[in-house]
């Protein structure tokens, strides 16, 4: 892959990276790295693609892929569990954002994916390797607690 | 409630940290540096040890007097993994069956741990030389599942350890959910030494219900395994030096097995090897065929005394070690036949 071809990719990709790897690991500098690993795979193993969004669906699903590993990993485990401090401290100013990220790493994923992102509940599904059921189910659920937890802080 | 709006209020703030030119210039000098790095001189590789075998493990075992099949498990686990495994790759894994047989390399246990609202019940062991298979279920009463307001679907992967001394590393992941059981599966790996003779520590804490260590566990003990030893890791010595980043290391061999493989280093000239671990982050391995399978990387260690360390990664799915043609680890790919 060329510079400049990296360059245009990482410019319209790179916040939707961070943005699935931060709902996913709720951890600002955590995010980075994976976004980071994410996209230095783009650059060395580029998949083929003819459109962008096929670049787009490659990205999202790598980002997930990467997510579950460090998640799974001794060196994420050992830190977020054996220091029990909150994995995701997110701008104190945004109470939306804070309410968002209260929400169990499943379903706020999900959620950001159909509200945030626009994918329809099938492509979430594909990309997320659950069935689609699975996924309309998160998303009512996560509709239900987010639903409690801003009537109960008055957010809106 | 209009949630497209809400996520766009709430999302409108979480942007990376570096700016978008210094973060894209930082990526691609690291992708230079790798493609320069594969670009380094191969030398001839000697294999050492071939001979495949299995590992006996004796100690605290029982028949299947609860009904729980081990061949079972290890199949359900590896089908499992068979589904994450095509999450990248296009092969397709819809059929797959271990070829491993792994009634002949582990035993069933019976370690039952009582604890408040749940029970915890260690189920079965297997182990290769440098990489061991612990299977166990947690059981919850649904009183304890309603009364901590806990959902069964968001219940995920326990924090669980498997110590054999310093040069380890360990995974877990839920294979398999029936009811209010849910099977795990804790994979551990040996750095750069055997099984053999060990006795394995385990230590239970939490599971993940969604918020981390909602429910704790809080178990220790000591499992009797008695690993014999085994000659079924295939061992090759290296002799390249490879450039990292800034790092110039000297890969010393390559080990592996059906479940694993793992690179050892010397000679590493910097305390600093973030920059060579992510060399080596993602990988996959060529079968005799030309099929593929995916490495899920199991982390580095490295002695900045010494300046020894060893990377490894785990196999999606088991391969026997003979139908292996190559491994590729970021940009450097070994030839094994």
């Amino acid at each position: 892959m060329t510079e400049q071809e990296f360059t245009r990719l990482f410019g319209m990709y790179r916040k939707l990276v961070y943005h699935v790897a931060y709902c996913n690991i709720g951890d600002a500098a955590e995010a980075e790295d994976i976004s980071q690993e994410v996209f230095l795979k783009l650059f060395t193993k580029p998949p083929h693609y003819e459109e962008d969004t096929q670049v787009k669906a490659w990205l999202v699903s790598v980002t997930v892929n990467r997510c579950r590993d460090v998640r799974r990993s001794l060196h994420f485990r050992l830190r977020d569990h054996t220091e029990e401090e909150p994995v995701a401290p997110p701008p104190a100013e945004n109470s939306l954002l804070q309410a968002v990220m209260s929400l169990s790493p499943k379903l706020r994923c999900v959620m950001y994916m159909y509200y945030y992102e626009g994918y329809p509940t099938k492509e979430i599904a594909d990309i997320l390797g659950i069935k689609e059921t699975a996924v309309t189910s998160r998303l009512m659920r996560g509709r239900k607690e987010l639903k409690k937890l801003i009537e109960k802080e008055e957010l809106l | 409630m209009n949630y497209k709006d809400i996520f766009t209020a709430a999302f409108s703030e979480v942007a990376p940290r570096k700016s978008e030119d210094a973060a894209a210039r930082e990526i691609i000098e690291k992708g230079k540096a790798m493609k320069t790095a594969k670009t380094s001189t191969r030398k001839i590789f000697t294999s050492i040890a071939a001979a495949a075998a299995v590992l006996m493990i004796g100690g605290v075992t029982v028949g299947a007097a609860t009904g729980w099949s081990f061949t079972d498990a290890f199949d359900k686990l590896f089908a499992d993994r068979a589904q994450d495994a095509s999450y990248e790759n296009p092969i397709d894994y819809s059929s797959y069956v271990s070829p491993i047989d792994f009634s002949k390399m582990g035993k069933e246990l019976d370690h039952s741990f009582e604890g408040d609202g749940y029970t915890l019940n260690v189920r079965g062991a297997a182990a290769s030389d440098k990489t061991l298979f612990l299977l166990y279920d947690i059981t919850f009463t649904e009183e304890f599942l309603t009364a901590n307001n806990i959902d069964k679907e968001i219940i995920s992967n326990p924090v669980s350890f498997i110590k054999l001394g310093e040069s380890s590393s360990s995974t877990n992941f839920m294979y398999m959910n029936e009811g209010n059981t849910f099977s795990y599966c804790e994979m551990y790996h040996c750095h750069d030494s055997s099984l053999s003779g060990k006795t394995v520590e385990i230590e239970f804490r939490s599971i993940d219900a969604g918020n981390y260590g909602i429910i704790s566990c809080d178990h220790e003990f000591d499992l009797k395994i008695d690993f014999a030893e085994t000659d079924d890791v295939h061992t090759i010595e290296l002799d390249e030096t490879i450039q990292a980043g800034e790092d110039t290391v000297t890969l010393d061999k390559i080990a592996y097995d059906a479940f694993s493989v793992e690179l050892i280093f010397n000679s590493i000239t910097s305390s600093n090897h973030v920059m060579l671990w992510n060399t080596f982050l993602t990988g996959y391995i060529t079968k005799t065929d030309g099929t593929q399978i995916a490495l899920l990387s199991a982390g580095g260690l490295s002695d900045g005394n010494t300046g020894v360390g060893s990377f490894i990664a785990d196999y999606t799915i088991p391969v026997l070690p003979e139908e292996i043609a190559s491994i590729t680890f970021g940009d450097y790919t070994i030839p094994l036949t």
